[in-house]
C-alpha cells in the first residue's frame, strides 16, 4: 500500500491507522475488515505492521535484571535484598 | 511480583519504616523498570542511574503515593520522567534523516506487495531480532518513546500523550511512522517480503 498507486480517501487511512492504534470501536472494526477482505493493498500494510510490533514484543520480552545492577540498587538504597 | 491485596500492605509496612518490606517492593519491580529505562535510554549506564534514581524517589515519597493507580504505574511515570530528562539533557542531535524527510506522500512507508508472516516461514530469528534491535536503537528518541510507550507497554494514546508532554495528533503521527520505520528496516532483511523499489 502506496500512496502513490493507492488512491483511498483520508477515511479509510484513518481507520487503519486507528485499528492499529487498538483505538477502533466495534462498528469501524466492521467497516475496515469489510474493506480489508477487498483490498490485498490495506490487508499487507496492516498485516506487515501488526506483525513487526507483534515481532518486537516477542523478542523484547526477555530482558532481564542482571545481577549486578540489582545489588548495586539494594546497596545504594541502603536494603537487603533477602531482609 | 506480589498480588494487589499484599502490595497494600507491603507500601503501609515501608511506610512505617519495614525494612523488608521496602525490600520487596524494590524486588518487585525493579526488573520491569530497569527493562523500561534500557528500552527508552538504550543505554546501560543511563538506565541503572535511572533506575536508582527512580526506587530512591519511591522510598522519600511513598507517604505520598495515593494508590489510585498501581504501584507500577507511579514508579513507571517516575522512570520514564527520569529518562525523558535524562535524553533532553544530552540534548543529542537526530542522525536519523530518513524518519525525519517523510514527507505527507511517503507516510505509507515502502511499497510493500507481499508479506508473509517471518515466523510461519521460519525465517532466522537471530537476524530478525538484530534487525529490530538496530532498528529501535536508530529511532530517534522522540519516536522510540512513543513507540515504547503505546506498542510495547500498551498505554493508551491520551496517557502516552500526557506523559511526554506532546498533543494526542502528534503522538498518532510519531507511532505511525515509528512502526512503518521499523517494520521497513525488517522488511529488507526478509526474503520472504517483496517491496516494490520506486
Amino acid at each position: 500500500m502506496n500512496a502513490h498507486n493507492h488512491n483511498h480517501n483520508d477515511s479509510i487511512i484513518d481507520l487503519v491507522q486507528k485499528h492499529l492504534g487498538r483505538d477502533l470501536g466495534a462498528k469501524a472494526k466492521g467497516e475496515l475488515k469489510h474493506h480489508i477482505e477487498e483490498c490485498p493493498d490495506c490487508k499487507v500494510y496492516v498485516d506487515s505492521v501488526e506483525e513487526t510490533v507483534k515481532l518486537y514484543k516477542s523478542i523484547d520480552s526477555a530482558t532481564d535484571i542482571p545481577s549486578g545492577v540489582s545489588e548495586r540498587l539494594f546497596k545504594v538504597l541502603h536494603l537487603k535484598k533477602d531482609s | 511480583m506480589v498480588n494487589q491485596l499484599d502490595e497494600k500492605t507491603l507500601i503501609e509496612n515501608a511506610v512505617n519504616g519495614d525494612q523488608s518490606a521496602m525490600a520487596t517492593l524494590v524486588d518487585s519491580h525493579s526488573a520491569r523498570i530497569y527493562s523500561l529505562a534500557i528500552k527508552l535510554l538504550q543505554n546501560e549506564e543511563d538506565a541503572e542511574d535511572v533506575l536508582q534514581e527512580t526506587f530512591i524517589i519511591m522510598l522519600k515519597k511513598l507517604n505520598t503515593f495515593s494508590g489510585k493507580s498501581s504501584l507500577y504505574t507511579w514508579l513507571y511515570r517516575i522512570a520514564t520522567n527520569l529518562a525523558l530528562g535524562k535524553l533532553r539533557s544530552k540534548q543529542i542531535v537526530n542522525p536519523n534523516e530518513d524518519i525525519n524527510n517523510l514527507s505527507e506522500s511517503s507516510y505509507l512507508g515502502k511499497d510493500i506487495r507481499k508479506w508473509v508472516n517471518p515466523v510461519e516461514k521460519d525465517q532466522d530469528q537471530s537476524i530478525m531480532k538484530s534487525c529490530l534491535e538496530k532498528a529501535i536503537s536508530k529511532l530517534p528518541d522522540s519516536y522510540r518513546s512513543v513507540f515504547i510507550m503505546r506498542d510495547v507497554e500498551k498505554n493508551s494514546t491520551r496517557q502516552t500523550a500526557e506523559i511526554l508532554g506532546l498533543s494526542e495528533a502528534n503522538v498518532k503521527v510519531r507511532l505511525m511512522r515509528a512502526r512503518l520505520y521499523m517494520r521497513d528496516r525488517l522488511a529488507e532483511n526478509m526474503k520472504c517480503v517483496e517491496v516494490i523499489t520506486t
